[in-house]
């Protein structure tokens, strides 16, 4: 995250709305996908009792959060998996580079995962060392660009397809095609030999099953089968909210995060891997998975915002927030663009200064409406909106805030503020584009409502309205 | 056998923030709990053997995969060797398990057969994988496959993956799939091809794993 604020914020909406054809490009991908999720949703018998029934899955596995990990830690150990806590991200990073170091890894492929942007896993292991590949297309084109992610499950779909072609062309020496199946199929071969070759296997899970103590992978590419089969060390990076108690849970949560993700039925592909499943065609595979806390349990014991740890990371609140439409996911700084990104960046990445991300958002409620496990992410927002430290919010609103407090404190202050701010908002119209004006930043995209001749307590005494309140009062 | 991995002091400081997290109570107080049962908001499930191969057969259309129902394990063994001709097939990935090895008893005369014991390169050089699956749901048109005996990495790299199952593992939920497929080491379900979505977030039917699948369903239960 390296949007520290406000205004950085502003300043990345602004390029991106000045390149037109991204910001289209961006904004018909989500109506795409927001009109194939409503075809998937169709499907269900009652969308409604699914999603109930996955927000109460999740909540039972964060209400007994503390017996789901140590189940799981029994089953994973005893298969013979090798378990790693890890209470930091930099706890996270050591890990992760011990386990390079004492496997002799010389190069190691990745999948997409949020959490090992959050731990600084490259970072970690670039400096042991270890060349990483990324092995998501979009992912893996991002970071041929150097540029940030625009969804977190599409990484690259601000870019088109000509766009594409030049990084391949450029990084890769890849012949120039502006062709989507050739780009796939010429980054299919070029990253086969990563996974024939690579030592170690990275990535994020979606699931950890309690009962039976394996991991969940869900994807569309067949990469992290590749990742999770062919190198003779696995490392998983998890956060330990994603433990749920069985598999007899995944039916119904992978067919919500089918539904939401993709507008599908299910993801296209989903392996359920343990220290026990044979790999790595028969030599020694180790699994190591590297649980990380980093901020979570703190997140438990928020009263408004604890539901967000039951995140399937579908990505449809940010389809569905006009602020991520307008803004881009580029803006938000984040691998987790869109409300969820708002909530958790925060906690778990509050280094990066996301402080000012609860701002981008017109707490209009789409984003908890959409979520397949019914978080209130509306009410997070607001909550970390009250807790944030008045400097993130700039002078300008600090000072409207403290006047609005007074003004709202009394009645005599009420009927005085509502005449001054008549007064202020011709002023403010007619000053629009001058320096002069606090809220020029803010008026160059908004015009304000024009000005009606009265007040509205002035409209009411002047009606019926005043007489037949006064026959009422006299009645009483 | 259980290990202990690290120095306990990582465990006990999550586990106790947890336990500390628990007394604030931050989640008990904001979500009410639903009842539940989450099958009463999933898709219908189709009770008869006749329906699920019909929704089967319509999934797997919607989803860009080949599908062949046969009668026996004889039709399907002569299917296959007709596909490996017709694709000019040299070299492909099997799954070491006799139910596989049945159905390639038809195959022509000089077709490698890479088990994955041969290992990665062998196994990353072959045109196609042959499998067999634990399982099919008839709803999402997942095809259940365990990883066992070489079925993982065969799965993993075959650009065309071919698997083979019979009529009575095809269930008519996935929770019931997940059951008929029972617990192995490990489970892939494959739902169509591969996807990738990459510029313009179009979804493009290829990627790492296999860009075309074909089932065969047979119809005989021996
Ligand atoms: S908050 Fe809900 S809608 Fe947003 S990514 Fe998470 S699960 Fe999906």
């Amino acid at each position: 995250m390296r949007n520290s604020s406000n205004a950085d914020f502003e300043k990345a909406v602004a390029d991106f709305q000045y390149d037109v054809a991204s910001a289209q490009r961006h904004r018909d991908g989500l109506d795409r996908e927001n009109w194939a999720r409503t075809e998937a949703r169709a499907r269900f018998r009652d969308w409604g009792a699914a999603r109930a029934a996955g927000a109460a899955i999740r909540d039972a596995d964060l209400l007994h959060l503390e017996r789901r990990l140590a189940d799981f830690a029994a089953r994973f150990e005893s298969a013979g998996g090798r378990l790693h806590w890890a209470p930091s991200a930099g706890d996270a990073r050591e890990a992760l580079v011990r386990i390079a170091k004492e496997a002799g890894v010389r190069s190691c492929v990745r999948g997409l995962s949020s959490t090992l942007e959050e731990i600084g896993a490259d970072e970690a292991l670039g400096t042991s060392g270890v060349a990483v590949r990324h092995s998501q297309f979009g992912d893996m084109v991002n970071h041929l660009r150097g540029g940030r992610p625009s969804h977190m499950l599409h990484p690259a779909m601000h870019l088109s397809r000509e766009e594409v072609g030049e990084t391949l062309h450029a990084k890769m020496g890849s012949p120039t095609t502006s062709n989507p199946e050739e780009q796939v199929a010429l980054v299919r071969k070029s990253l086969r030999e990563s996974f024939l070759q690579a030592d170690m296997g990275l990535a994020g899970a979606s699931f950890l099953l309690a009962e039976e103590g394996k991991v969940a992978l869900v994807e569309h590419e067949g990469n992290l089968r590749l990742i999770a089969s062919m190198p003779r060390v696995f490392v998983v990076v998890a956060g330990i909210e994603k433990v749920t108690e069985s598999v007899s849970d995944l039916p119904l949560l992978l067919q919500l995060v089918g539904a939401s993700a993709g507008g599908t039925a299910l993801p296209s592909g989903v392996s359920l891997i343990g220290p026990d499943t044979p790999r790595a065609c028969g030599e020694t595979a180790v699994m190591h998975l590297i649980l990380v806390d980093n901020g979570r349990s703190l997140l438990l014991a928020d009263t408004a915002s604890a539901e967000a740890l039951r995140c399937v990371k579908c990505g449809a609140c940010a389809d569905i927030c006009p602020v991520y439409r307008m803004a881009g996911g580029r803006a938000y700084g984040s691998v987790l663009p869109g409300p969820i990104g708002a909530v958790l960046t925060r906690h778990l990445m509050p280094a990066r200064g996301a402080q000012a991300l609860p701002l981008a958002t017109p707490l209009c409620g789409a984003c908890g409406d959409v979520c397949p496990v019914g978080i209130d992410l509306h009410r997070a927002l607001v909550s970390q909106r009250r807790e944030m430290p008045p400097a993130s919010r700039g002078w300008k609103v600090n000072a409207m805030l403290r006047l609005h407090e007074r003004m709202m404190s009394s009645q005599a202050r009420y009927n005085r503020g509502t005449r001054i701010v008549r007064i202020l908002a011709v002023l403010a119209d007619l000053t629009r584009k001058t320096s002069f004006n606090p809220l020029s930043d803010w008026m160059r995209h908004r015009t304000l409502p024009e000005t009606p001749k009265k007040t509205f307590r002035g409209w009411w005494k002047s009606t019926a309205g005043a007489t037949s309140s006064a026959a009422r009062k006299d009645k009483a | 056998m259980s290990r202990k991995s690290e120095p306990a002091d990582g465990r006990e400081i999550i586990m106790a923030r947890i336990r500390e997290a628990s007394k604030a109570a931050g989640l008990r107080a904001a979500t009410p709990m639903p009842a539940y049962d989450g099958r009463n908001g999933l898709p219908e499930p189709h009770a008869d053997r006749g329906g699920r191969i019909s929704a089967f057969a319509r999934r797997m259309e919607e989803l860009r995969t080949s599908f062949v129902l046969c009668d026996t394990l004889q039709d399907a063994a002569e299917g296959m060797a007709a596909l490996c001709e017709r694709a000019k097939w040299r070299r492909l990935g099997v799954q070491s398990s006799p139910f596989v090895g049945d159905v390639l008893a038809g195959l022509p005369g000089g077709v490698e057969r890479v088990t994955a014991d041969k290992g990665k390169s062998a196994l990353g050089a072959c045109e196609a994988g042959i499998v067999e699956c634990r399982a099919m749901d008839a709803q999402t048109g997942a095809v259940v496959v365990g990883a066992e005996n070489g079925a993982l990495e065969v799965s993993a790299c075959a650009p065309t993956l071919v698997v083979f199952g019979r009529a009575h593992r095809l269930a008519g939920s996935l929770d019931e799939a997940i059951r008929v497929a029972g617990s192995p080491g490990g489970l892939t379900l494959f739902t169509g091809p591969s996807m990738t979505y990459g510029a313009e977030r179009r979804p493009v039917a290829s990627g790492h794993g296999p860009t075309s699948l074909v089932i065969y369903l047979i119809l005989a239960e021996k």
